[in-house]
């Protein structure tokens, strides 16, 4: 019993904020405790997104900048963690810079990525003294361009280092005898790479993806200065129809909230069952 | 000879990607650098087409509202921090070393927060927040921003007491010590530095973090993020150069200093 009481100090606060926050925004989306929104049924807002292509279009982008990040961010964290790890223990220490973007605001990691992909940024400058474009309007708009070009390279560069930094916590771990063994029996670099490091690698990188994609499909900070409305992710569109509209137009926000929630939370149901199964694997060996 | 070649081959490929990683991380700063000094910087010029000190002229002059609002930033993230120890100090041991039925589950649930994205839960606890008379206020955005970061310090809270060796604590509770003792004596010091490598999570979750604090703060809780905000999304790249840098002084000089503390704490502990 007296185990229980322990857990208190961390239960109280989940139950009070965290499950109290989603049932506010649970009840509000059904049009309750909301003055202004006379709806016939709960479901009205719910009804309204499915219904409207723009919201359905939203969800699928949203969809798509998480997805394609997230891969972009667990290759390029994966190479270059191996990569330093590979270097001599001595040399290692010098690397310690690639640990920059997780220090970095989100909100500061969308400016720089401003100040190199817009027309008139550093990439088109570079371009134009290269000769491979010779007018500013011939580079093309990656900002604010339909494909959420701005918004993936923002979540690619944050969140590299991230991988690196988990890659890394188990590759610390990882006998580079096995390493040897393997190139004297004959195994190229790139096996090396594919059929000794990978495997023992994969584990920590699809729950690393799996958080980096539930965050990038709801985080706000780098849509809000990278992306446009149109079709535009998740988040601002929650952010307008709660800051910018008015009060009756207040359950469709919540509703979108819902849906996010929901495919969130299964998608953490995969993560924590595969986090932890690798304690168990561990006593087994 | 075709030996201390190769060997010097290897050694100018090691170099060769270090300097690559070292400019891959460092150029963006640079960049940075460079603007924060830049008068016009115009298409497509490589490098600034005039250098002056306007961003210094600002920064001195609205110094007093810039370091407002890094101290106000600093303080609620601290806050932040020891709430979250407060939170997962003695649940962090029951998970760790009992076992009852539906453990993991208690443990997925109260990981969750980290996991999922703010925006489904924060805008709710606003409403909460306004009813308790905690929205606008310094302790409110300290809340919240300890709801969805106090994860990272359980997590390494479990991880900092699974490495206590559980005959220490046999042996301080055979020479009469009483679990409170066990706790602040034994246990507490032990996990210093899991509570340092957690809180430097919850630490930079906090301090960098923009939706949740003008949520909650509504504007009226100064923060450092807030001030910047607007700047990055104004035409004048320089200050905001020279604002995204300052962003990244606080965090390097506390880790600095844990480090420096740390390691002379210990010393006199051994």
């Amino acid at each position: 019993m007296v185990q229980y009481l322990k857990l208190l100090p961390a239960l109280l606060p989940f139950a009070l904020f965290f499950v109290g926050g989603i049932i506010v925004t649970l009840v509000q989306s059904f049009g309750m405790m909301n003055p202004l929104a006379l709806h016939d049924s709960i479901w009205t807002a719910y009804g309204t997104i499915l219904t409207q292509g723009r919201f359905t279009l939203s969800i699928l982008f949203s969809i798509y900048v998480a997805l394609v990040s997230s891969i972009l961010a667990v290759i390029s964290g994966t190479i270059l963690a191996y990569a330093i790890w590979k270097l001599p223990p001595g040399m290692q220490v010098r690397t310690v810079v690639y640990k920059i973007p997780i220090i970095l605001p989100h909100i500061a990691v969308a400016f720089i990525t401003m100040i190199f992909l817009s027309r008139s940024g550093i990439i088109a400058s570079i371009c134009h003294n290269l000769g491979i474009i010779s007018d500013i309007q011939e580079f093309p708009d990656l900002i604010f361009s339909r494909w959420g070009i701005g918004e993936i390279v923002a979540y690619t560069a944050k969140e590299t280092s991230f991988v690196a930094l988990m890659a890394m916590s188990v590759l610390v771990r990882f006998d580079r005898r096995y390493i040897d063994t393997a190139r004297q029996l004959g195994a190229g670099r790139m096996r090396i790479f594919f059929q000794v490091v990978l495997p023992r690698l994969r584990g920590i990188l699809v729950t690393t993806f799996l958080i980096l994609f539930i965050y990038s499909l709801g985080a706000f900070e780098i849509p809000y200065i990278l992306g446009t409305d149109n079709p535009g992710m998740l988040s601002l569109h929650v952010y307008n129809y709660y800051f910018m509209h008015d009060l009756s137009d207040r359950p469709i926000a919540m509703a979108l909230l819902m849906i996010l929630f929901v495919v969130c939370l299964l998608l953490a149901v995969v993560y924590f069952r595969l986090s932890h199964k690798p304690r168990h694997e561990q006593v087994e060996n | 000879m075709s030996a201390v070649s190769n060997k010097d081959k290897m050694s100018l490929q090691i170099s060769l990607q270090v300097w690559v990683i070292g400019f891959i991380f460092l150029f963006p700063l640079a960049v940075l650098i460079l603007y924060s000094f830049a008068g016009r910087w115009a298409f497509p010029s490589l490098y600034p087409d005039t250098l002056n000190l306007r961003t210094l002229v600002y920064l001195r002059e609205n110094s007093a509202g810039i370091l407002t609002a890094l101290g106000s930033s600093f303080l609620y993230s601290i806050t932040a921090v020891l709430l979250s120890i407060v939170y997962s100090l003695l649940p962090a041991s029951v998970l760790t070393r009992s076992s009852f039925p539906g453990q993991r589950i208690v443990e997925s649930l109260l990981l969750a927060p980290a996991v999922l994205p703010v925006m489904t839960f924060s805008i709710g606890i606003h409403m909460i927040f306004i009813r308790l008379g905690l929205a606008d206020t310094h302790l409110g955005v300290a809340l919240i921003l300890s709801i969805y970061s106090y994860p990272y310090m359980l997590r390494a809270l479990m991880a900092g007491y699974a490495m206590i060796n559980p005959d220490t604590l046999v042996c301080a509770r055979n020479l009469g010590a009483t679990p409170w003792q066990i706790l602040w004596k034994i246990e507490f010091p032990l996990l210093v530095p899991a509570m340092v490598a957690g809180g430097s999570i919850v630490f930079l979750v906090a301090f960098s973090d923009y939706f949740l604090v003008f949520l909650i703060g509504g504007g009226l809780v100064p923060s450092y993020s807030g001030y910047l905000f607007p700047f990055l999304n104004s035409t004048d790249w320089s200050i905001a150069s020279a604002l995204t840098l300052i962003s990244l002084v606080p965090p390097l000089l506390l880790f600095l200093l844990l480090d420096l503390t740390l390691t002379r704490l210990y010393r006199k502990w051994m």
